[in-house]
C-alpha cells in the first residue's frame, strides 16, 4: 500500500541518520535534518556508556566515540527495547576486531563481562520453588538460583582494578549471579570446578546430585571418586551459603 | 477526582513511592519496553508502584508508521504486559523508529501522505484488533517536514478518523510545532478531531535556536504552553493528562508543583464537563 518512492524516502531518513551521509532526502530542511542525527547519536551513547562504563573508561575517548559512530552506521540494531540494544555492541566489536584495532585484547573480555552484570541483574522472574537445605538430606534434586550465569574469559577481567591483564590470557572462569536482594556478586571458579558445577546444573533436573556424581566421576578409582564426592557435597554446601544453590527440590 | 499523572523514571521511584494519598498524582505512565521481560531489582519496584497507582501505558518501540513490517512478537509481549498490570490505556507514536531492521529509538516523522495514511490506518486496526482494545496516537514534534503533500492536521485527522484509533494530544508537541513551522497553534488544535482525544500530555521544551525549540522534557512547562493548555481543555470531554518530565530533574516537589497546577488547571476547566462537550 505504501508507494515505493514514500517507503525509499523514509528509509533514506533513516540512512541519513544512522550514516550521516549528504542528506539530501527530498522535501526536508535541509538545516534541520541534523537534528535527528545528533539525538539518536546521543541516544545510543548514553545507553552505550551506560552500559559499558568500564570500557568506555578504558578506552580513548575517540575510540569510544569511534566505536559508538560505527556501531550506529553499520550495525542495523534489531531490538524493540532500548535497554537491551548494548548487548548487541558485542556481536558487533567483535565483526569489526576492536580489541585489535584499539590494541586492548581483553576489550571483548570487558564487554561480555559488563553484559552480563546487566543481563543477571534484570533477568526475568520466575516463580520460586520450595526447597530444603542440602545439609537436611543425603540427595536429592539440586535447586539452582536461576539468575546464574557462567562465562569463560580469556583474561582476568575481574582483576582489572588492581593488575596490568595483558600478559595474564589463560582461561577463567566466573559465576556471576543474582542474590535475593537483586544485587548481583561473581565468584572465580578454576576449570575443574566450573566444569563440575555446569554438570551439576545440566543434570539437575533429570538426575539427583548422588546419580550425577556417580556420572560424572564414572570410571575413576574409588579412592579418587570418594575424594571427588567429598568435594563436590562441600562446594555444593559452600554454593548453598552463597545462594548459588537453593537447596534440595522439595 | 484528579485527573494528571506522571511519567515514570527510575530517579523519581523512591519519591513516588513515599508520597501519601493526598499528595501522589493520579497514574503513572510508563514505556512498556523498559519494563517486557525484565526482572529482579526493578521488577519490584514495578510492582510497588502498581500496588500504589493505576498505571498507563505509552510506547515507544511500535513504529506504527514504518515501512518494516510489525513486530508481532513484541506486541504479543506488550499484550501480556498490558494484562499482568490490568493496564487498560495504551498509548503511541504517530511517527516511525525504525527501517531495515534498524532502529533507532528515537521518534522520526512520517510523510503526510495519503498512502502512508492508508498504511497507518490498516497497521492500526491489526494492533488495535490484535490487542482487543482502541489504543491512542500521539501527535509528536517534529523538526522538519517529510516530503509533505498534506497538512500535519489533514494528515492526523484522516488516520484517527478511518482507523478509529484514539487522539493523545500533546500540547507542548502542538506548541514545538506551531513555532518550528511557524503555525497557529490554537487553530491547529481547532483543526484536529478533538472528539477523539482520550489523553493529554504536557511537557517542558528547550529553546535552541531562534527559530529552533527542541521537544526534550527536560524543562518545565512554559507559561505559552499552559495557555494553550487552558484553551484546549475549553474544546475537549475530560481526560487523563500527563506531565512528561525525562531528565535534568529539579527537585520532586516542583514535579509535584507542575502536576498541581495541571490538576487545577484540569479542575477549574473541567469541573462543569462531566459529560461530553
Ligand atoms: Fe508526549
Amino acid at each position: 500500500m505504501l508507494r515505493d518512492e514514500t517507503r525509499s524516502i523514509q528509509q533514506e531518513l533513516v540512512e541519513y541518520c544512522r550514516m550521516n551521509n549528504d542528506g539530501d532526502i527530498v522535501g526536508t530542511r535541509q538545516d534541520r535534518l541534523h537534528n535527528y542525527r545528533r539525538l539518536i547519536y546521543t541516544i545510543y551513547w548514553e545507553a552505550l556508556s551506560d552500559a559499558y562504563p568500564i570500557a568506555k573508561s578504558i578506552l580513548k575517548e575517540e575510540q569510544w566515540d569511534k566505536m559508538v559512530d560505527d556501531f550506529i552506521s553499520e550495525y542495523a540494531c534489531n531490538e524493540s527495547q532500548l535497554f537491551r540494544m548494548p548487548f548487541h555492541l558485542i556481536e558487533f566489536a567483535e565483526q569489526k576486531s576492536f580489541s585489535e584495532v584499539f590494541s586492548i585484547p581483553y576489550l571483548s573480555d570487558l564487554l561480555h563481562f559488563e553484559w552480563i552484570e546487566i543481563e543477571v541483574h534484570s533477568m526475568k522472574d520466575i516463580e520460586e520453588t520450595s526447597t530444603l537445605s542440602l545439609k537436611s538430606r543425603e540427595d536429592g534434586h539440586l535447586d539452582f538460583n536461576p539468575y546464574l550465569k557462567l562465562i569463560k574469559l580469556d583474561y582476568p577481567i575481574h582483576r582489572l582494578r588492581d593488575q596490568n591483564i595483558e600478559q595474564l590470557k589463560g582461561n577463567y572462569f566466573l559465576l556471576v549471579y543474582r542474590q535475593k536482594n537483586g544485587t548481583v556478586q561473581y565468584m572465580e571458579l578454576n576449570g575443574f570446578t566450573a566444569n563440575l558445577i555446569e554438570q551439576l546444573s545440566l543434570y539437575s533436573h533429570d538426575f539427583t546430585f548422588l546419580e550425577t556424581l556417580n556420572k560424572v566421576f564414572k570410571g575413576l578409582h574409588s579412592n579418587l571418586r570418594d575424594e571427588l564426592n567429598t568435594h563436590a557435597i562441600n562446594l555444593c554446601i559452600s554454593l548453598e551459603e552463597k545462594g548459588i544453590i537453593r537447596g534440595f527440590k522439595n | 477526582m484528579k485527573q494528571v499523572g506522571l511519567g515514570f523514571r527510575r530517579d523519581l521511584s523512591d519519591d513516588l513511592l513515599s508520597l501519601d494519598t493526598a499528595t501522589q498524582p493520579a497514574f503513572i505512565e510508563l514505556a512498556p519496553e523498559n519494563w517486557v521481560n525484565l526482572g529482579g531489582y526493578w521488577r519490584k519496584v514495578l510492582k510497588s508502584i502498581s500496588e500504589k497507582y493505576p498505571i498507563t501505558c505509552h510506547g515507544l518501540s511500535l513504529s506504527i508508521g514504518s515501512p518494516d513490517e510489525l513486530n508481532w512478537a513484541f506486541i504479543k509481549e506488550v499484550k501480556s504486559f498490558l494484562k499482568e498490570y490490568s493496564i487498560t490505556i495504551y498509548s503511541e507514536h504517530l511517527s516511525y523508529s525504525q527501517s531495515n531492521n534498524a532502529h533507532l529509538f528515537d521518534l522520526l516523522p512520517i510523510p503526510f501522505r495519503e498512502d502512508a495514511v492508508k498504511h497507518i490506518v490498516e497497521r492500526i486496526k491489526q494492533v488495535q484488533d490484535y490487542l482487543e482494545m482502541p489504543i491512542a496516537l500521539e501527535n509528536v514534534s517534529y523538526y522538519t517536514p517529510v516530503a509533505a503533500e498534506m497538512s500535519e492536521s489533514e494528515f492526523i485527522s484522516a488516520i484517527v478518523n478511518e482507523s478509529g484509533c484514539n487522539l493523545l494530544l500533546d500540547v507542548n508537541n502542538v506548541y514545538v510545532n506551531a513555532f518550528n513551522h511557524n503555525y497557529n497553534a490554537e487553530k491547529f488544535i481547532g483543526q484536529l478531531p478533538l472528539h477523539k482525544v482520550s489523553y493529554i500530555h504536557m511537557a517542558g521544551h528547550e529553546k535552541v535556536a531562534e527559530d529552533l525549540i527542541i521537544d526534550t522534557h527536560g524543562q518545565a512547562i512554559i507559561q505559552e504552553v499552559y495557555q494553550l493548555f487552558e484553551s484546549t481543555l475549553e474544546r475537549i470531554k475530560p481526560v487523563p493528562v500527563l506531565l512528561e518530565r525525562d531528565f535534568n530533574f529539579p527537585e520532586f516537589h516542583e514535579i509535584l508543583s507542575e502536576v498541581n497546577q495541571l490538576e487545577q488547571i484540569a479542575a477549574r476547566k473541567w469541573s462543569k464537563k462531566s459529560e461530553l462537550c
